[in-house]
């Protein structure tokens, strides 16, 4: 596969420092009742420029309203109430809507879980990538198109010229996906979220898809992949954060998070991870339910479910401790086994 | 090959990944294949679709010829029809079918009956493609503006359709004709009125659906702005419902022109309507049925095929059309 994107970085990026600089991330939702749900409850994390951030977590974890308020594309009833997200040298979360929107698809690109439902099913390939290159005023119509025809080979769909012409419905699962990826890499932007993207495909296209991220890694696009599929994040994410209640409950580097994990969390995680546990043992589930927002345990959310749990320590608040090189757990015995 | 056009189309592409994926996935099996394939699935856009659909109905094809004939006849109607709809003929007042000169008679005025009918046609049809392309448009703006923006607007635009709603149409209608007059703009604009509120429900209801959609997220994600959205996302995956409750509107907003003209509250006569010949006949019914006759014969053949071609339409709309 041949990329020939790159990224654009002259309009993002602090020189040396991290392409995206998220500190103190809060997210809130209304309910019916008007109480409010904390979903992401002070995260922080970077993402360099060429390398692979991955954000692990279950269901409700807060993994893809920490992107979508990067990205500030919350429903009405969501709402950041503090943090900062510094990208490009400023604060997307105190930016004017209008610059906001240049920089959606343009430095920042997004890839969504389902490709099928992410895309218009009213317009063709054709439209769906080009369009956004149009809004942001990136190029003329010629050169847009070109720019798509070579997105699309990119990508590995074969024959571009003539599927550029289809609709997304006429497309496997597997072109659609990677028609998905073309359509957010098209702007060449600085950086890449990926919202488990290789979730609702089957295991062949996701290794082409993780091929096609790890290649645009390469090119210097910084990645964030948020996944619950720890393989993802071990095949080709260079740190991982993993993410229990809206909180970062660890962050290290992938390959000693998955060898070593320190919070029991990710030591649960890990457990009950069929690929990536040990074949020797049985798979050990984690015991429960991650909480629900509106009645969040006092202290470490985990606590009520932790095996290693001391009480009244761990009704304390547990921040993220630095633990030795780049990594750092939540928990007051510092992860210790 | 079939595949392909068994793959969804407007509105189903969430419904049946399957069959594109299959169709797609034989395209990419074979080099040569894939050209042809692609080739032919190159045209198949929605609306390619939908309309090969109707084709293939049988109904839908009669009744869309009927309609042509309809609607050519009545804009021809100054050239084809033997006298001009205001001619009295004093020699033959109220003249049976077949009289000489006047095939279908004439009236108490002498006044040729199938002149005044294939006029009354041609007021019928203004009138009706007339309100309901004014019904589609507001419902559209006022529907896409309550579902897309949400919030304050949505309320406030959706009070007001839900008091337009209360209020009888008909009641309504004769209120416009008597405030704007009666003229052919009038009843365009009371019938038209009358009408856009439940096709501007209908349209919030898409919108609200549709907004919910991951490719509408995408979209902002890609840094498009609320009008972008709304025009370029969320119109076009409505609009096709909307083609079909509109289909079914123009038979009613021909029965509705002609109710209003029973009721005397039609276009400004002489101009010929159906609903004023056919109040006209009534008063002749036993001496001249003709005059009755032949505008509401006319009258129900002109129902038939909008109807007829609405269901065509729906069907063509329905996602499920391929499967039968």
């Amino acid at each position: 596969m041949t990329m020939t994107q790159a990224p654009s970085g002259s309009s993002s990026g602090t020189p040396g420092g991290p392409l995206l600089r998220v500190r103190d991330l809060h997210t809130e939702f209304r309910s019916e009742d008007g109480a409010a749900l904390r979903a992401v409850d002070g995260v922080s994390f970077d993402v360099e420029p060429g390398r692979a951030l991955a954000i692990v977590g279950e269901s409700g974890s807060g993994k893809s309203v920490s992107m979508r308020s990067v990205l500030r594309l919350l429903p009405r009833t969501g709402r950041v109430t503090a943090g900062e997200v510094w990208f490009g040298g400023q604060d997307l979360l105190r930016l004017p809507e209008r610059q906001m929107r240049r920089i959606r698809g343009r430095d920042i690109g997004m890839v969504f879980q389902n490709a099928m439902e992410a895309m218009n099913p009213t317009l063709t390939l054709e439209r769906q990538l080009t369009e956004h290159l149009l809004w942001h005023g990136v190029c003329t119509k010629s050169e847009a198109r070109e720019r798509a025809v070579r997105a699309l080979g990119d990508v590995g769909i074969p024959e571009p010229e003539r599927r550029i012409r289809v609709y997304p419905f006429q497309l496997s699962g597997g072109m659609r996906q990677r028609a998905m990826i073309a359509m957010a890499i098209v702007t060449r932007p600085a950086l890449l979220i990926a919202d488990e993207p290789t979730t609702a495909v089957d295991v062949t296209i996701q290794r082409q898809i993780l091929d096609l991220l790890a290649g645009l890694k390469d090119q210097g696009t910084g990645i964030i992949m948020v996944t619950h599929d720890l393989g993802v994040a071990r095949y080709f994410c260079d740190d991982s954060v993993v993410m229990y209640a809206g909180r970062v409950v660890e962050r290290a580097p992938t390959r000693e998070l998955l060898s070593r994990p320190r919070h029991p969390y990710a030591a649960g995680l890990l457990g009950s991870s069929v690929e990536l546990g040990s074949r020797d043992r049985p798979l050990h589930p984690i015991p429960g339910n991650p909480p629900d927002l509106a009645s969040r345990p006092r202290g470490c959310p985990f606590h009520p479910r932790c095996d290693r749990a001391v009480l009244p320590r761990c009704q304390d608040e547990q921040e993220l401790i630095q633990i030795g090189g780049a990594r750092a757990v939540a928990c007051w015995s510092g992860g210790r086994p | 090959m079939d595949v392909i056009a068994a793959a969804e189309g407007l509105h189903s592409t969430g419904l049946e990944p399957d069959a594109g994926a299959a169709g797609a996935g034989a395209a990419g099996a074979g080099a040569a294949g894939a050209g042809e394939t692609v080739a032919r699935a190159r045209a198949r856009g929605p609306w390619r679709k939908a309309w090969d659909r109707f084709k293939r109905n049988r109904l839908a094809l009669i009744s869309l010829v009927m309609c042509g004939v309809l609607v050519v006849v009545a804009f021809a109607a100054p050239w084809i029809a033997p006298h001009h709809y205001a001619d009295t003929d004093y020699e033959a007042l109220l003249a049976g079918a077949g009289a000489d000169g006047h095939l279908l008679g004439t009236d108490q005025l002498g006044r040729d009956i199938l002149s005044r009918t294939l006029y009354g046609l041609r007021t019928a049809l203004i009138v009706a493609f007339g309100a309901e392309l004014l019904a589609l448009l507001c419902a559209l703006v006022v529907g896409l503006a309550a579902g897309y923006r949400g919030g304050r607007a949505e309320q406030g635009l959706m009070a007001f359709t839900d008091v337009m709603y209360a209020f009888p149409s008909y009641l309504f209608a004769i209120v416009m004709v008597a405030v704007l007059g009666r003229s052919i703009f009038a009843l365009i604009v009371a019938i038209g009125i009358a009408g856009w509120v439940t096709q501007a429900r209908l349209v919030r209801a898409q919108v609200l659906s549709i907004k919910q959609r991951e490719y509408v997220e995408a979209a902002r994600a890609m840094g498009a702005s609320g009008p972008t959205i709304a025009v370029r996302y969320i119109l076009p995956n409505a609009i096709g419902p909307m083609l079909v409750t509109t289909s079914f509107a123009i038979p009613a907003a021909i029965a509705a022109e002609a109710g209003l003209g029973l009721l005397g509250l039609g276009v400004q006569p002489p101009t010929p309507s159906w609903g004023g010949m056919i109040s006209e006949g009534t008063r002749y019914l036993l001496s001249a049925p003709h005059m009755l006759l032949a505008p509401a014969c006319v009258f129900a053949l002109a129902l038939l095929a909008f109807t007829w071609f609405g269901d065509g339409v729906r069907d063509a709309f329905d996602p499920r059309g391929d499967r039968r």
